[in-house]
C-alpha cells in the first residue's frame, strides 16, 4: 500500500491508533517519524517543500512556549504552535 | 571570437547563493530591471575562457512551485520567459536531503543545468562524505562540489557551466520523475495538450504536472490553445483529487522527496553525529522560552548602542553628561562619523561658494551649489556611515544564525498582533532605515503579513529620525537625564504603535482570524565571515544610495527652490541668514502658512514648524535645517526658543515629527513592493491622522493638567 509511510491531509488518524502523538507532545530530545500532516493545503505543502514529509524521521530540538524546533534531514525547522499540533508522530525514542 | 551567455542562479535560502554570486561578478554586480518577471533582479558579469557570462541572481526560494509566494514565482516565471542558457541551482553539501529539493524541480523544466553544492568544506569538516560523481551519473547533469566563501571550485563550476551551454555536457531533455499515482493523470492532460499543439518554451510533461497542481499561470495559457483541454484538465485534477483523496500538488512533493532519497542512499555518509557542543548551549538560552527573547531583546540593544555611538556619539554622550564629563562627551560627538563629515561639508560649501562667487557666477547659481546641491549630497552621505554600520552589525546577526532565533523566540509574541516571528527581520532592519525595511518584506511567506509589515515597519523610527529627536528633546527639557528618558519614551511608543497599527490592520482591514503561522529554517550557528558581513552591507548600503539617495538630492534641490525663490523672485541665502523674517517671501511660507491651521490642532500654531514637517517629507534630517534657517538661530534647541516653543509645545512637535507620514523615498519602496498607488496612500493617511492625534492628545492632555 502506497501510503503505509504516512498521510499528509485528510482526517486526523483515530485517537489511539498506533502510538501517534502530536508533535507539540514530544519533549526535547524526544524522536520519532512523522505520519500525519494536517492543516490547511499550502501550509501542508509548504511543510513538505521544506523536507517533513510523512515518514521523515524528526528529532525535537526544543518544545517550550514558542514554536517546536525540529531536526529532519540534516536541517533544523521552527514550526509554529498551532501547524506542530497538526503533525502526528509515531514515538520512536 | 566573443559571445555572451546568460546563467541564472538559484537556490535556498541560507546556502551561500549571494556568497556565489559576489565570488563570481564581483564589482561588475549591479541591479537590473527584468521586465518579464516585473522585479529587479540583481546580476554581474564573469568572463571564462573567453566567453562573457551574465549572472542573474534568482531570490532564494525552497521551491519554484508556489503559486502565491512572490519570490518563487518571480524564480520560475524568469526561468521560463528569460530561458537562460544554463542554470546553476545550488545545493548545500551539509543537507543534501532537503536542498536537492529546487534542483530537481529546475532540471523538470530546463536539462541545461549545473548542480553546484555548495559548503563542501564545512561538510568535510563534519565528515560528511558526499559522492558528487555518483548523483551526477544519476542525474545526467554536471555535478561540481564548491566552496563559494573560501572560493574553491568556482573554476571548475564554470568549465561545467560552459560545456553545458555548448551542449558536451548535460540532459538533452528535462529531468522525469516517477510520480506514482499520479503518473496517469499526468499521461492523460499531457496527451491533450501535445495534440491541442503545445508549443510553449515549457515541457508539455511538466505543464501537465503544473495544472495538476493547480497553476493558474499554465492554465491561462493551456486555455489560449483550446478551452476544452484548459477544462478537462481541471476535471482531471478534481479527479485525481478524489481518487488518490490527497491533493495532487501534495503527491508531488512527496514524489520528489522520494526520488532524493533514492539518489542520496548510499551516496552520502556521515560517519560522525551532529551535535557541536557550543551551539547546543547557546540554542538552550536562545530558544528558551523567557531566555529566548530576553537574549534577543538584548544582542539588539547592544547592536544598536554601537552603530549609534560610532556614527554620532549618541547614547554615549548622553551617558557621559550624565557621569558629569562633558568634555568627554563633546569630543565623543565631535569624533563620531556624522560629526566630521558634517565638518567637511560646510568647510566644502563655504570653499565652492567663494570660488564661485569669484568667478563672476550669478548669486541664485552660486545658491544652487553651496545651499542646494552641496548640502544635499552631504545629507544623503552624511548618513552614509550611520547606515553601513548598521548593515554591518545586521550582516554580522543574519550571518551567525542569531537573527533567526531570534524570530522563533519572539514570534509567540508577535502573533498578538497579526505579525509571525520572521517579521523580526524587517522591523530590526527599520530602525536603521524604513527603505530597506519595506524592501525586507519581500521574504516574508504569509501574503497578508508582507503587506501589513510593508504598511506598519515606516513606524519604527529610523536613523534620520533619530537625528530629529536627539534635537527636538533639548527643547523638551535641558536636563540630559530627561532627554535620555524623552528618547527612550518615544522609541518605546513607536514600537507600540507598530505593534497595534499591525493588530489593527490585520484584524479590521484583512479581517485575518488567525496570525500566520511560522515554517522556518533555522541555519546552523556560523562563525562570522566578514567577507560575507560586508558583501551584505555593501549591497544594502548601495542600495539605500541609488535608491534614497537620487530621491533625497532631488528634492533637496526642489525645497531649496521653494525656500530661496517667491512670486518676487530669488531670495539670496544671505538675506536668509541675516534677516529671518526673509523668509516670508518665498514659496515655503505660502505653504506653512496655508497649513499653519492644521498646527493650531496640536497647539503648533506657528508656520514654520508646518515647513519643518514639509521638508520632513522630503527626508526626516532636513527638519533641523529648516527649524534653524528660518529662524536664524544658532541650533535646534535655539530655534526651538526663538519660535517661542513651550517644553509641553516642544514634547507635541516630537511625538508629531516621530508620527507623520514616512519620507518619499519610503512611500517609493512601498509602491515599488506592494504594487498599487492605494496602499502608499493609505500609510501617508493613517499616519498622518495617528500624528494629530497623539501631539493633540499629548498637547491637550498637558494644558488640562496644567503643564506648559
Amino acid at each position: 500500500m502506497r501510503w503505509r509511510r504516512g498521510r499528509a491531509g485528510g482526517p486526523p488518524p483515530p485517537p489511539g491508533s498506533g502510538n501517534l502523538i502530536p508533535l507539540t507532545a514530544v519533549p526535547p530530545g524526544g524522536a520519532g517519524v512523522v505520519r500525519w500532516i494536517g492543516g490547511g493545503r499550502g501550509q501542508i505543502r509548504r511543510i513538505m517543500e521544506m523536507g517533513l514529509t510523512p515518514g521523515s524521521p524528526v528529532t525535537v530540538v526544543a518544545n517550550s512556549a514558542g514554536p517546536v524546533v525540529v531536526s529532519s534531514r540534516g536541517v533544523t525547522l521552527a514550526i509554529g504552535r498551532g501547524l506542530a499540533s497538526k503533525i502526528m508522530v509515531e514515538v520512536t525514542g | 571570437m566573443s559571445r555572451e551567455i546568460l546563467v541564472a542562479l538559484a537556490g535556498n535560502p541560507n546556502v551561500g547563493k549571494s556568497t556565489l554570486f559576489n565570488a563570481l561578478t564581483g564589482a561588475t554586480a549591479h541591479v537590473a530591471n527584468w521586465p518579464g518577471v516585473t522585479v529587479e533582479l540583481r546580476e554581474g558579469r564573469t568572463s571564462h575562457h573567453g566567453v562573457e557570462m551574465r549572472i542573474v541572481d534568482l531570490p532564494g526560494t525552497y521551491s519554484i512551485g508556489g503559486v502565491t509566494e512572490e519570490a518563487e514565482r518571480v524564480a520560475r516565471e524568469f526561468l521560463i520567459s528569460e530561458r537562460p542558457d544554463v542554470v546553476v541551482v545550488l545545493a548545500d553539501a551539509t543537507a543534501l536531503e532537503r536542498t536537492m529539493y529546487l534542483p530537481l524541480m529546475v532540471m523538470e523544466i530546463t536539462p541545461r543545468v549545473v548542480v553546484a553544492v555548495n559548503m563542501m568544506d564545512v561538510a568535510a569538516r563534519r565528515a560528511i562524505h558526499v559522492d558528487l560523481q555518483g548523483i551526477s551519473a544519476a542525474l545526467g547533469v554536471p555535478v561540481v562540489g564548491i566552496s563559494a566563501l573560501r572560493g574553491e571550485g568556482i573554476g571548475a563550476l564554470l568549465d561545467r557551466v560552459l560545456a553545458v551551454a555548448e551542449g558536451r555536457e548535460g540532459r538533452k531533455h528535462p529531468l522525469r520523475i516517477d510520480y506514482d499515482g499520479l503518473e496517469p493523470y499526468i499521461s492523460r492532460i499531457e496527451k491533450l495538450l501535445v495534440k491541442s499543439g503545445w508549443k510553449e518554451s515549457i515541457p508539455a510533461r511538466w505543464a501537465a504536472l503544473r495544472l495538476l497542481e493547480g497553476d493558474p499561470k499554465v492554465a491561462e495559457a493551456a486555455g489560449r490553445y483550446s478551452e476544452e483541454v484548459k477544462s478537462e484538465a481541471e476535471r482531471v485534477r478534481s479527479e485525481a483529487g478524489i481518487d488518490l483523496r490527497i491533493p495532487p500538488d501534495q503527491v508531488a512533493v512527496e514524489s520528489r522527496y522520494r526520488y532524493i532519497d533514492r539518489l542520496l542512499r548510499g551516496r552520502v555518509r556521515r560517519t560522525r553525529l551532529l551535535g557541536s557542543g557550543l551551539s547546543e548551549a547557546l540554542d538552550r538560552v536562545a530558544l528558551h522560552p523567557l531566555g529566548g527573547p530576553i537574549f534577543s531583546l538584548g544582542v539588539m540593544l547592544g547592536t544598536f548602542f554601537l552603530a549609534f555611538v560610532a556614527n554620532m556619539g549618541f547614547p554615549l554622550n548622553l551617558i557621559l553628561y550624565l557621569g558629569g564629563m562633558p568634555d568627554l562627551a563633546e569630543a565623543v560627538e565631535e569624533l563620531s562619523l556624522t560629526g566630521l563629515l558634517g565638518g567637511f561639508f560646510e568647510w566644502l560649501g563655504a570653499e565652492a561658494s567663494a570660488a564661485l562667487s569669484n568667478s563672476g557666477a550669478p548669486g541664485w547659481l552660486v545658491s544652487l551649489v553651496c545651499d542646494g546641491v552641496i548640502s544635499g549630497v552631504g545629507a544623503v552621505l552624511s548618513f552614509l556611515p550611520l547606515v553601513l554600520t548598521v548593515y554591518l552589525l545586521l550582516g554580522a546577526l543574519q550571518d551567525t544564525g542569531i537573527l533567526a532565533r531570534s524570530a522563533v523566540s519572539l514570534h509567540k509574541f508577535l502573533r498578538k498582533f497579526g505579525l509571525s516571528g520572521r517579521s523580526v527581520f524587517p522591523a530590526v532592519v527599520g530602525f536603521g532605515c524604513n527603505v530597506p525595511a519595506v524592501m525586507a518584506t519581500r521574504a516574508l511567506d504569509d501574503d497578508r503579513e508582507r503587506m501589513i509589515m510593508a504598511m506598519t515597519s515606516p513606524i519604527i523610527p529610523c536613523q534620520a529620525r533619530l537625528v530629529v529627536m536627539l534635537a527636538l528633546a533639548g527643547g523638551v527639557t535641558r536636563d540630559p537625564g530627561g532627554q535620555a528618558l524623552v528618547m527612550l519614551a518615544m522609541y518605546s511608543l513607536s514600537v507600540v504603535l507598530w505593534l497595534a497599527v499591525s493588530a489593527l490592520i490585520s484584524r479590521f482591514m484583512f479581517r485575518v482570524r488567525s496570525a500566520p503561522e511560522l515554517v522556518m529554517e533555522i541555519p546552523p550557528y556560523h562563525r562570522p565571515s566578514l567577507k560575507v558581513i560586508w558583501w551584505y552591507a555593501r549591497t544594502n548600503t548601495e542600495h539605500f544610495l541609488t535608491k534614497a539617495g537620487t530621491l533625497i538630492l532631488g528634492f533637496t534641490v526642489a525645497l531649496w527652490f521653494l525656500l530661496h525663490f517667491g512670486p518676487s523672485g530669488f531670495v539670496p541665502q544671505a538675506a536668509l541668514e541675516s534677516d529671518p523674517s526673509s523668509v516670508e517671501g518665498t514659496f515655503a511660507a505660502a505653504l506653512g502658512k496655508a497649513l499653519a491651521p492644521l498646527g493650531s490642532l496640536v497647539g503648533l500654531p506657528d508656520w514654520r514648524m508646518m515647513l519643518a514637517f514639509e521638508a520632513g517629507f522630503l527626508a526626516k534630517e532636513a527638519v533641523i535645517s529648516i527649524l534653524v534657517t528660518t529662524t536664524g538661530a544658532p541650533d535646534p534647541a535655539g530655534a526651538l526658543r526663538a519660535l517661542g516653543m513651550t517644553p509641553l509645545q516642544s514634547l507635541a512637535l516630537t511625538v508629531a515629527m516621530m508620527t507623520y507620514t514616512p519620507c518619499v523615498a519610503t512611500l517609493a519602496a512601498i509602491k515599488q513592493e506592494l504594487r498599487y498607488v492605494k496602499y502608499v496612500w493609505r500609510v501617508v493617511a493613517y499616519e498622518i491622522a495617528m500624528a494629530i492625534l497623539l501631539a493633540a492628545a499629548v498637547y491637550w492632555g498637558g494644558v488640562a493638567l496644567g503643564l506648559s
